[in-house]
């Protein structure tokens, strides 16, 4: 808020409307993890995971329940989501979105 | 099939599962309310304008779904295409990561090759990309300690900082407290956090006081600055 003031002193009559604050789950890449669990361990067979959006997740609701049903109902992975397997993180094959736009969600 | 969570990404699972799979014995298992965080209450904008093409690729095969949502399901979810603008932001810039750490915030990290080291003995510096040199001495509070501790044990009566007044507004329109200060390099940053460290290579060792320690109660003449400055420490670092 300081810096919106600094930039627009108009700004400080201003009301503030909404504010939330709350924790998000970030990768080291700030990419999502989705894909299944079974790689490395047999015992987790049929799971499958979908985590790590940040602050990415609402505007891909449709498309990831699209692609993560498929996923799981046909038991590999979707072309779409296939990058963002957990592997990468073992692979190097990291999809780094750090800083790829000014808007952080 | 039990889908652990039902926020938004839960239903859409579940949703596809029955609508396009026919597996309808899905279990959703949520422990608040449905679809109760970015779905009812923080996110709004959707794009799909993404660096690599793999978060591009899924981005805009949501947005497409987006667009044909109120279609499929029959009911309104507000979804309307604009342009978005934002006006003015800061990013956290106090979660820089270490080099043990997850990095949560976009910008500093990557640009700069290695973070600075950030731990109880070294201050951060908002202008130095790198770390501070080996030996360096950053622990300002430490070394005030010692200074004051010296003072006693002369008999004098160590004067303590006054504390800083922090950026902030008044609650009815009377404008900003936040005024810029010599060495005050970002002003959307408060003093405290944008101060140099003492490592920092920016401020070059122009000259040195004596005794060499850069607490040695003198006033730094270099920087014409009241604070307490490392300009006359034999261990200054300057860039090479």
């Amino acid at each position: 808020m300081a810096a919106a003031v600094e930039l627009f002193p108009v700004f400080a009559r201003a009301h503030v409307l909404r504010t939330w604050a709350g924790i998000v789950d970030v990768t080291p890449d700030a990419s999502p993890i989705v894909g299944p669990l079974h790689a490395h361990d047999r015992a987790w067979e049929n799971a499958w995971i979908n985590c790590g959006w940040g602050t990415g997740g609402f505007k891909a609701t449709p498309g990831i329940g699209h692609a993560f049903a498929d996923t799981v109902a046909h038991g590999r992975a979707h072309p779409l989501v296939a990058p963002y397997a957990l592997e990468r993180f073992t692979t190097g094959r990291l999809i780094d979105e750090h800083g790829a736009a000014a808007v952080a969600h | 099939m039990v889908v652990v969570g039902g926020g938004g990404h839960g239903l859409a699972t579940a949703y596809h599962l029955a609508a396009d799979h026919g597996i309808t014995d899905v279990a959703v298992l949520e422990k608040g309310w449905l679809a109760g965080g970015n779905m009812a209450r923080n996110t709004t904008i959707i794009r799909s304008n993404y660096l690599w093409d793999e978060s591009a690729g899924i981005y805009e095969h949501a947005l497409k779904l987006w667009e044909t949502l109120e279609e499929r399901l029959g009911t309104q979810v507000m979804f309307d295409q604009r342009g978005v603008l934002n006006l003015a932001h800061s990013l956290a810039t106090s979660a820089r990561p270490s080099a043990g750490s997850t990095p949560t915030s976009s910008t500093a990290s990557t640009r700069s090759g290695s973070p600075p080291p950030r731990s109880a003995s070294s201050r951060r510096c908002s202008t130095c990309p790198t770390g501070p040199p080996p030996g360096a001495r950053g622990d300002v509070p430490a070394a005030r300690r010692d200074r004051e501790a010296r003072l006693r044990r002369l008999g004098l009566r160590p004067r303590r900082p006054r504390p800083r007044r922090r950026p902030g507004l008044r609650l009815r329109g009377a404008g900003l407290r936040h005024r810029r200060r010599p060495g005050h390099l970002d002003p959307h940053q408060p003093a405290a956090t944008s101060r140099r460290a003492p490592w920092c290579c920016a401020r070059r060792v122009t000259r040195r006081c004596s005794p060499p320690s850069w607490a040695c109660g003198s006033r730094c003449r270099a920087t014409r600055s009241r604070r307490w400055s490392p300009s006359c420490s034999s261990r200054c670092w300057t860039p090479s």
